[in-house]
């Protein structure tokens, strides 16, 4: 367990076959937090089969308390709200996957080269990271989003392109350290070349603390996915979470008691947030540990060195 | 040796540390017992794991929640132990203090030195502040460091004067007996002398009884009167500095004398083979057993029972024969 | 460049970057700018006067230094909804937003340092859990959710209002007094701030208690507990104030996500603060207004973290003397 040149922690990967196998499993929080992902990635899947009645079906002229053909109801429009949730897990899990992947892309390929070739090109790209670390990441998405429009493949994008500046510090810090490391020193000075100390050493110490970063990740993708279509940014011809919540608010179901159009929508963004939440953070634990601090780097606090911090072992 | 005509200050009596770890227990003291009466000055000494600061730190109740301690522990005639945290609370410091192992870490960064020698001072003797800075200028000046530095924050200090600094700590509120922890450790040969010579001078100036931890035996020679040796949570002998250093009579002892190089002597440092015994396990018969060079058959079987002569105490089979059996 | 002065002009630099992006944004959107100034109620001569201002048929790299200038000078732009100055448009809400904003923090501070202290000091019990799971489950709401609960579940059996900044009834017989307005003002911002305050502080609490976590494993805690004081002493005198330190840094990387919750709060409220005027613009499609607004938070965001930047330099004592050990 090193501290990188700017104080980030970063971990110390065994290298041996199986660490993907334990990165799944070492840990009961992660087993639990991908089980739960599952599910609801299952449920994604299978929304237009398993969906009661079709999405914009309407049944009645307003709120409609659950009965045995609606088990959650109906919301303020006559529409089956089970079938809005189903497919609203469609819209959100999509979006949070593909824009934590956008992100990881992004943010693991400017770690990586920050931290692999160093110097100015580091100075430069890490430069600019702290920017983007700095500006404000929702207001910065909602007015991207309201600018590109309303498509789901933008909002996905969106997402990615502002969330990958703490990857991009994570990796690099990663990739500076394992570069400096003996043995690895050792090896260069044997002769070998770049791409082999690349494949076969820097990559399998980075690959596990990126899925971990990115498994963390898709919970802030979806819980911006949920604020970009709760303000109305949204894909209007897709439900999702966020949209449900609104209509929530819009349609009045608060004043009709009408429990459950509210509930349902943001349990179901709280639950998923929480499995992919601490599916990261198992994922963390097992690299290392001691590392349980920076766990919510990722989404709220981004790593960002401060001048002067004192670096804690 | 100080004869004991008046009570003593601090019994210790068969203390026994265990450590539940989950998967089973770690003993860690087994059946310590020593005596210290007003201006004593004890040593401890032993290698690394064989629950010296554990014996220090079960007298002053620090130990952590999954530490069970048996045995005793009386301060002028009464049981600090009995009354748990709470009762140990009104002694500590006042009584009995402590300098830690690394003092160096003993501060708090954030808060002056001056404030932290202060902060026990007022808490047990309500000194108002100006009395309380007084006492600390004096403290300061008792263990040579400027009283002016009292405003400087723990970083500012160099670790010989951070030493200083925690044993003046340490004696803010006048105990009678003080625990000293490796008060050595990591500091260079000449300011460990300084330390020593401080050490001493405070022993005799104001009277307070000492108990010096250490694995370094010329050094608790230098200080003490009276050495303990501990090997594997259990104190195997007890003699005179004097005496232990001549004639030791317990085979480990006898082993760590010899293994302190000398200048001027030959030129082998001799170790002594084998590692001590893992404290996880129950140790049927003696622990030094295996490393023993003079073992006997019974060593391994029985454990060998604390043996007392006029001046001291062996655990050791082979000291039989010599003294009186009690 | 004394460290001081790199963070400032780090600060400033980052606004520049924030209004690039703006003036990009504002530029490469689908459609031609011209197009998407796509108001639908703007007449004809508003029109021509946007496009005057903006400059729009002139060459980009002109465009830019228009634009730098007009942001140096404060111009924020006009309103495509109002077409009054963005910068009228959103000083006003702004004030509204501040207390209520303030408050929110606070609370969510005050609840994050309690959990983090509780689940750290009774580490490994159950409240230890109970507590870190309650604020990870806070933590994963969506904050507009919790507001639509607090709604839901708090409002009506309190009896506080629930939306808007000032009551109707109020000033309706004769001029409300100054306190009559302050305690309404209050009672209108409380349910915001508690929603705001509830949906911030996991990250607060988690730092919390690792923070103290940390301090409580350090040797002085254990001299502290061998001087006699009592555990709520050890917490007060020596475990809390180090604790603190990386909450200092917390409150200013975490001011960009209060921002953002507080937007979807005064949706949810009605509370006609900058977040609302955002909402609103968002509607309207009112982009300048929108860019304003982004502008104005990005720049709060910054001052923030430079705030916490130089306090933090200057609290923690091993940084500030910046002295090495003598004697």
């Amino acid at each position: 367990m090193v501290a990188s040149p700017s104080g980030e922690r970063v971990v110390s990967v065994p290298t041996r076959r199986g660490t993907a196998l334990r990165l799944i499993t070492g840990n009961r929080q992660t087993v639990l937090g991908l089980c739960a992902l599952g599910v609801f990635a299952l449920i994604a899947l299978l929304a237009p089969v398993i969906a009661p009645t079709p999405v914009n079906t309407g049944f009645s002229n307003g709120f409609s308390a659950p009965t045995a053909a609606h088990p959650l109801g109906l919301d303020g429009g006559g529409f089956d709200v089970l079938s809005r949730l189903v497919h609203g897990a469609q819209t959100s899990l999509l979006v949070g996957t593909i824009a934590a992947l956008v992100g990881m892309v992004i943010g693991g390929t400017i770690g990586f080269v920050a931290g692999y070739f160093g110097g100015r090109t580091d100075g430069v790209l890490m430069r600019i990271t702290d920017y983007f670390l700095v500006i404000p990441d929702i207001p910065l998405m909602i007015v991207a989003a309201a600018v590109f429009g309303q498509s789901l493949t933008n909002i996905m994008i969106v997402i990615g392109l502002v969330y990958w500046a703490s990857t991009a510090r994570l990796i690099r810090a990663q990739v500076m350290s394992v570069r400096q490391r003996t043995f690895v020193k050792r090896v260069e000075a044997m002769g070998a070349s770049p791409l082999f100390v690349l494949t076969r050493h820097v990559v399998p110490q980075v690959t596990p603390l990126l899925v971990a970063n990115t498994v963390l990740m898709v919970a802030n993708a979806i819980f911006a996915e949920t604020y970009i279509s709760f303000l109305g940014l949204g894909d209007p011809s897709v439900m999702s979470w966020g949209r449900m919540i609104q209509d929530a608010l819009d349609q009045g179901a608060v004043v009709a008691g009408a429990w459950w159009v509210v509930l349902p929508p943001g349990l179901a963004v709280t639950l998923v947030v929480l499995a992919a939440t601490i599916a990261g953070q198992g994922m963390e634990d097992t690299l290392n540990p001691r590392l349980k601090v920076g766990h919510l780097a990722v989404r709220r606090f981004r790593v960002r060195p401060l001048h002067g911090a004192p670096d804690r072992p | 040796m100080t004869t004991s005509v008046t009570a003593p200050l601090l019994e210790v009596r068969d203390l026994g540390v265990d450590f539940d770890i989950g998967r089973g227990q770690v003993h860690a003291v087994r059946g310590v017992s020593f005596t210290l009466h007003p201006r004593d000055r004890l040593g401890i000494v032993g290698e690394s794991g064989c629950g010296k600061s554990t014996v220090v730190l079960a007298v002053m109740g620090l130990l952590p929640p999954n530490a069970e301690v048996s045995g005793q522990v009386l301060l002028d005639g009464v049981d600090i132990l009995a009354g748990g945290d709470s009762g140990m609370r009104p002694h500590r410091w006042r009584d009995i203090s402590m300098v830690f192992q690394g003092a160096m870490n003993a501060f708090n960064p954030v808060r002056t030195v001056g404030d932290q020698i202060a902060e026990p001072i007022r808490m047990h003797r309500k000194a108002s502040r100006r009395d309380a800075d007084k006492r600390v200028a004096e403290l300061l000046d008792m263990v040579g460091i400027p009283a002016v530095r009292a405003a400087c924050y723990p970083h500012e200090f160099s670790g010989g004067m951070r030493q200083r600094a925690a044993l003046a700590m340490a004696l803010a509120c006048g105990p009678k007996v003080l625990l000293a922890d490796e008060p050595t450790t990591a500091l260079d040969v000449i300011v460990q002398a300084e330390i020593l010579q401080l050490l001493r001078r405070v022993s005799d100036d104001l009277g307070v009884a000492l108990v010096f931890i250490s694995h370094d035996l010329p050094a608790v020679a230098q200080v003490t009167e009276r050495v303990a040796v501990m090997y594997a949570g259990r104190v195997v002998e007890q003699a005179p500095v004097s005496r232990l250093l001549t004639a030791p009579r317990h085979p480990y002892a006898a082993a760590l004398l010899a293994a302190i190089p000398r200048p001027g002597a030959a030129a082998t440092v001799r170790s002594i083979p084998g590692e001590p015994p893992r404290l996880d396990t129950t140790v049927t018969g003696c622990a030094f057993a295996p490393r023993c060079a003079s073992v006997l058959d019974n060593c391994r079987i029985t454990e060998p029972p604390n043996i007392f002569d006029g001046e001291g105490v062996v655990a050791c089979h082979l000291a039989a024969p010599v003294g009186l059996l009690q | 460049m004394t460290p001081a002065l790199s963070r400032i002009w780090f600060a400033v630099v980052t606004v520049f970057v924030a209004a690039t992006i703006n003036f990009f944004l504002f530029r490469v959107m689908p459609g031609n700018a011209v197009s998407a100034l796509r108001c639908r109620a703007c007449t004809p001569q508003l029109r021509e006067a946007l496009l005057n201002r903006y400059g729009l048929d002139a060459p980009l790299p002109e465009q830019f230094l228009r634009y730098l200038g007009q942001l140096a000078r404060g111009d924020l732009g006009i309103s495509i909804a109002s077409g009054r100055p963005v910068w009228q448009e959103i000083t006003g809400p702004l004030l509204n937003t501040l207390p209520m904003l303030i408050a929110g923090t606070l609370i969510a501070l005050m609840l994050g340092v309690i959990s983090g202290v509780v689940s750290s000091w009774r580490r490994g019990t159950a409240l230890d859990s109970t507590t870190q799971w309650t604020s990870l489950a806070f933590y994963a709401m969506p904050t507009q959710w919790i507001g639509l609960l607090v709604l839901f579940y708090v409002a009506a059996a309190i009896g506080l209002p629930a939306a808007g900044i000032q009551s109707a009834s109020l000033g309706v017989l004769g001029e409300p007094s100054l306190w009559d307005l302050l305690v309404d003002r209050t009672a209108h911002l409380i349910l915001p701030a508690l929603t705001l305050g509830l949906g911030s502080y996991g990250q607060y609490a988690i730092i919390m208690r690792s923070a103290m976590l940390d301090t409580l494993g350090e040797d002085y805690i254990l001299t502290a507990r061998a001087k006699g004081l009592r555990d709520w002493e050890i917490l007060r005198y020596h475990a809390f104030g180090n604790a603190l330190l990386p909450m200092v840094t917390m409150v200013a990387l975490s001011a960009g996500s209060i921002v953002a919750g507080a937007i979807v709060v005064e949706d949810v409220f009605s509370y006609p603060g900058i977040g609302f005027a955002a909402v609103d613009a968002i509607g309207k499609r009112d982009y300048p207004v929108l860019q304003g607004i982004f502008l104005l938070l990005t720049v709060a965001v910054v001052v923030a973290n430079l705030i916490a930047d130089l306090v933090y330099v200057r609290i923690d004592p091993r940084i500030r003397s910046g002295r090495v050990a003598v004697g």
